[in-house]
């Protein structure tokens, strides 16, 4: 058989499919970064829409979006390690804070270094991290590097607070207007450039590594790593690449975070900011980029949606003035049911319930499972 | 340095250590049981404060209402197991984490909606008084008190799991799931009666630390701390956990002694690190770690 798929049968040769499945004939086309047209066609038309975005809606959305291109950024680095690789780390908010602190200390506080530099030292600052934890936590199998992650959240978190106690005060660091190339970033759309080009290189890279030597073998561990181990996967080497990968990305999106939003202080790194970015791949699709992107997008509006819709609650509402009061609360209260529902009901997240509309819509009317079915539903 | 003090802090420090073999013990119970880390621990043992101090507030005996919170938590314990846990097994290690952690802030925000951001206190049962002892050692009643009491316990505890059939059913069940239920154990219940029992240690290390200070979600990252004691014992060793919590008393005490309190989360931390780094498997734990 695998003859037949490596030579194109003489005749016409085999279409991929526009919108259904596709059955690639060659390697080439099997690793292809756009495998069937209609994904081409899909760029074109998220291009446009990312383009003409910010020219047609309030200043609001246009905050939203960039929200959701930071946060975008630090969970598709995030899902590398955990969708892909299958390490889970709690370290979000530390590889955060180890960024913005860089921010603050070389742009503010020590020195006054230019925006891309400062970029580039959060990446490094945040990849020698991952590497001196990695090399504790890694070795071996198992949960170790839960535990590294926090007892490093706690450490990190502490330093912050001594180092802005020391220097700056509880007000923490006020961050300059970055200027790239004589390019001042000095307004929402101006930003909405920058962040949406960095959270695209981030798609882009994390795209390249999953369909690379590297991302078939973080797949490979993450499925059974005495196998990948046979197969000649050095797993602890690989294991510390995605762990190093994943928070240098972090730690840019860190330092972006801390210019975005202009202060910079401790207390915005806490473990409910780890929490939430675990939520956004758990809800958005353990493994899937464009899962990564559908969480951000899904957290980073709750607090909007709650502060929206609370004030709309009819009296009658069980709780009314409790929910009213206590919106923060109600808000984590969501991103914990949210995780337990979305592992229950579909491991795989939006996406997944998207594929299963999907499948539904193209074998209609012949569907056998609905976009609700069990874990073990088709696909499997 | 200031060595006339010593005395005093390490004797303080036993206080801190009678805390953290309970924590410890509760995170030991539930490793050895159903080989699952409960990471919204430390939101137990507030839990556990808020209530007692609640039903103490609304006019029962003290020893009524911590038998009421005792008996909630268990029971918490044991839905927790059952309807988030359980229909996860057999699925990878980092499962049950994340469910565990969103049951953690869901908790959170239902104890921040139930009982708002003003601290209670509980007082003890007894009268509270401070004693003097040589050497410049000064201890309240209630110090006193705590350590026994934490002792008594971890020795019942101990007991139950090596004197009973039920303990013995618990570590095979630990070692071969498999093939205790094909021995005709129930392994869910005991998994579930592990997660019950780990409650149950916690909820008394809830309402003793909240005798001691106060009842507040401050006192959240002290169930990651109990892990500590849990770790460098071993995390499946039951009498590890008495050394370790110890050991990290001392230390975070000798710690907050000569560089000052802000410094006592974070050097627990520190000493985890270095668990992990040494000695994963802990002082006096099995080890079943495996390079890949």
């Amino acid at each position: 058989m695998s003859a037949a798929i490596d030579r194109p049968a003489a005749g016409p040769r085999p279409r991929p499919a526009v919108w259904g499945r596709s059955f690639s004939t060659s390697y080439e086309r099997d690793a292809a970064l756009f495998r069937t047209p209609g994904r081409r066609l899909g760029l074109l038309v998220g291009v446009a829409v990312l383009v003409a975005y910010p020219l047609g809606v309030s200043e609001f959305w246009v905050d939203l979006a960039n929200l959701v291109a930071i946060a975008a950024m630090g969970a598709i680095a995030l899902n590398l390690l955990l969708g892909v690789a299958g390490q889970l780390s709690l370290g979000s908010a530390a590889f955060m804070g180890l960024g913005g602190f860089t921010a603050a200390i070389f742009a503010v506080q020590e020195m006054k270094l230019p925006f891309l530099l400062v970029l580039l030292l959060g990446a490094v600052v945040g990849g020698l991290a991952a590497i001196g934890l990695g090399l504790i936590a890694l070795r071996i199998r198992g949960l170790y590097l839960v535990l590294a992650t926090i007892a490093l959240h706690y450490i990190v978190v502490f330093g912050m607070q001594e180092y802005q106690d020391a220097t700056a005060g509880p007000a923490g660091y006020i961050m300059p207007e970055p200027t790239l190339a004589g390019w001042t970033i000095d307004s929402l759309q101006r930003w909405y450039v920058v962040l949406v080009i960095a959270a695209l290189l981030t798609t882009l890279l994390a795209v390249n590594l999953q369909r690379s030597r590297s991302g078939r073998a973080w797949l490979a561990i993450k499925d059974r790593d005495i196998a990948a181990a046979i197969l000649g996967v050095n797993v602890t080497r690989m294991k510390l690449l995605a762990f190093v990968v994943t928070s240098m990305i972090i730690g840019v999106q860190g330092v972006l975070y801390a210019y975005y939003v202009g202060v910079v202080s401790h207390e915005a790194y806490t473990i409910d900011l780890t929490i939430q970015y675990v939520a956004m791949i758990i809800i958005g699709g353990l493994g899937s980029v464009l899962g990564s992107v559908l969480g951000a997008a899904f957290v980073t509006a709750v607090p909007f949606i709650v502060r929206e819709l609370v004030p709309l609650l009819p009296g009658w509402f069980p709780l009314h003035d409790v929910i009213a009061s206590n919106t923060f609360a109600v808000q984590s209260m969501i991103f914990g049911l949210s995780i337990i529902v979305f592992m229950r009901v579909a491991p795989k997240g939006l996406v997944q319930l998207w594929r299963r509309l999907a499948r539904l819509c193209r074998s209609w009317p012949f569907g056998h499972d609905g976009p609700l079915a069990g874990p073990g539903g088709a696909g499997r | 340095m200031n060595l006339d003090l010593l005395p005093d802090v390490l004797a303080n420090s036993v206080v801190l250590a009678g805390t953290y073999v309970l924590i410890g013990l509760s995170w030991v119970i539930v490793f050895r049981a159903a080989h699952l880390m409960n990471f919204a621990t430390g939101e137990m043992l507030v839990l556990a404060g808020y209530l007692a101090s609640t039903f103490i507030a609304s006019g029962q005996s003290y020893w009524l209402a911590v038998t009421i919170t005792l008996g909630i938590m268990v029971a918490i314990g044991i839905l927790l197991y059952r309807f988030l846990l359980r229909p996860f097994a057999g699925q990878p290690l980092f499962t049950p984490v994340i469910v565990t952690l969103g049951f953690a802030i869901i908790a959170r925000g239902a104890m921040q909606i139930a009982w708002g951001p003003d601290t209670r206190r509980i007082t003890p049962p007894f009268s509270d008084s401070v004693h003097h002892f040589g050497s410049g050692i000064t201890l309240s009643t209630y110090d006193l008190i705590l350590p026994v009491a934490a002792l008594v316990m971890y020795g019942g505890i101990l007991l139950f799991l090596r004197r009973t059939r039920f303990g013995g059913q618990m570590r095979a069940a630990h070692e071969n799931t498999l093939l205790a239920s094909q021995s005709g154990m129930n392994v869910y219940l005991i998994f579930g009666v592990g997660f019950g029992l780990s409650f149950l240690v916690a909820a008394v290390a809830g309402i003793a630390n909240a005798e001691r200070t106060l009842v507040a979600t401050t006192a959240i990252p002290l169930g990651l701390k109990g892990l500590v004691p849990a770790m460098l014992g071993g995390l499946d060793s039951v009498g590890g956990v008495l050394l370790g919590a110890v050991i990290v008393a001392v230390a975070e005490s000798l710690t907050v002694l000569y560089l000052g309190a802000k410094f006592s989360d974070p050097v627990v931390f520190a000493i985890l690190l270095v668990v992990l780094a040494i000695r994963p498997f802990g002082l006096f734990g099995s080890p079943e770690i495996r390079r890949v």
